[in-house]
């Protein structure tokens, strides 16, 4: 192979590669740089919709197989984490037997992640981690709470469980936390339905409106409730009605 | 610059291999991780103890079943009913059927209802 290299200049060569090597630092800050920062908080709200559904496990461990305290250690990063107390919350869940009799309101309180960067706001209330993006409307939720309606008995039965947060104190975290919570009392309901329908309202509390996430669960196939009006819905053909209700108390974070 | 020694260009391609074959591997790893996640929740879900203990705390009300009185036998069953309800959160409900000749034997077939909102059993069992 015979090449005629007359034209071959070390300066030019070197300045068209610096040249190359710039322009691909330049694009890569421009573009690069944001789009990581991006997945950066991205990776840390689904960080914490995992870290979420951790805590809810604990919280079942707690209601359901008589464990009597739980101790979690997590990572909280990009955002805040924060527990409110259920009298603090505003939000509850009103359940009747349709009728004047049986009428009452359960408070619920929550769990919250609020991301700094992102939108994204992650809920454990009453059980259920749910997700929502701040100013939009709309939620949807991760991990259900376990609610059930069982109509393979003479008596058909619909069993509702509560779910209500206790903290002495605000508290809010970030970094690395230790979740640290105990069963302080549990009760259960048994309610007769004379009229055969029970009626569930959902109140949204201060973490954010997760009615489009509590909606689709209740008129879901598990729980198939019919929606009477907005957050309000029913359930026909119930015999007796069990509401179980679990006080966890937060002692620290 | 036309006679450079191209001989060792075998060495970039193999680190070339090398890396995709590493990202591969870690996203089968990424992988394994959850589903090892859900397969220890679903195994954790699954009351199998509180099967046993019903089934076995049903079969003790059937042996005393001749020696109960007749108001003992539907209270015995309302205990079990709600102390399921209360302590394992579960919908239960057992009845006997009529007593079958089986093989020889005379027995009698007991449906066992269990449902707790994520498992659902249901049983006829001959005792």
């Amino acid at each position: 192979m015979k090449i005629n290299e007359k034209a071959v200049s070390e300066a030019i060569g070197f300045i068209l590669i610096l040249g190359i090597v710039i322009t691909g630092i330049g694009l890569v800050t421009l573009y690069g740089y944001p789009v990581l920062v991006k997945e950066q908080s991205n990776t840390d709200v689904r960080n914490m919709e995992r870290t979420m559904i951790v805590i809810q496990n604990d919280m079942k461990s707690l209601c359901f197989k008589n464990v009597p305290y739980k101790e979690t250690a997590l990572q909280v990063s990009g955002g805040t984490f924060e527990v409110i107390n259920a009298s603090d919350y505003g939000g509850y869940i009103n359940v009747t037997n349709g009728t004047t009799l049986f009428q009452e309101n359960y408070t619920v309180g929550a769990l919250t992640y609020r991301s700094d960067q992102g939108t994204g706001v992650i809920t454990l209330e009453n059980g259920a981690v749910m997700i929502r993006q701040e100013w939009a409307a709309g939620s949807a939720m991760l991990a259900e709470p376990r609610w059930f309606y069982d109509d393979e008995l003479s008596e058909r039965t619909f069993v509702i469980y509560i779910m209500n947060i206790t903290t002495d104190t605000y508290m809010a975290k970030s970094g690395m936390t230790t979740v640290r919570m105990s069963l302080e009392s549990s009760e259960t309901q048994s309610v007769p339905v004379p009229g055969g329908n029970v009626t569930v309202k959902y109140t949204s509390g201060s973490s954010g409106d997760y009615s489009t996430a509590w909606e689709n669960y209740l008129t879901g196939s598990s729980v198939g409730m019919q929606k009477t009006a907005p957050d309000n819905y029913k359930r026909n053909d119930v015999d007796k009605l069990v509401i179980k209700e679990y006080r966890i108390k937060i002692h620290d974070i | 610059m036309a006679c450079m020694n191209e001989d060792g260009q075998w060495i970039v391609l193999m680190g070339l291999l090398v890396a995709v074959g590493l990202f591969f591997l870690a996203l089968i790893i990424n992988q394994s991780a959850l589903v090892g996640q859900t397969t220890a929740e679903g195994v954790l879900e699954f009351p199998k103890n509180d099967i046993r203990d019903l089934r076995s705390e049903i079969f003790d009300h059937y042996d005393r079943y001749e020696s109960l009185g007749p108001l003992d036998r539907p209270n015995n069953v309302e205990d079990i009913v709600r102390i399921s309800l209360e302590r394992k959160n579960a919908v239960v409900y057992f009845w006997n059927g009529t007593p079958e000749e089986i093989s020889g034997r005379t027995l009698c077939p007991i449906h066992i209802h269990y449902y707790n909102g994520v498992t659902k059993y249901d049983e006829t069992v001959y005792y």
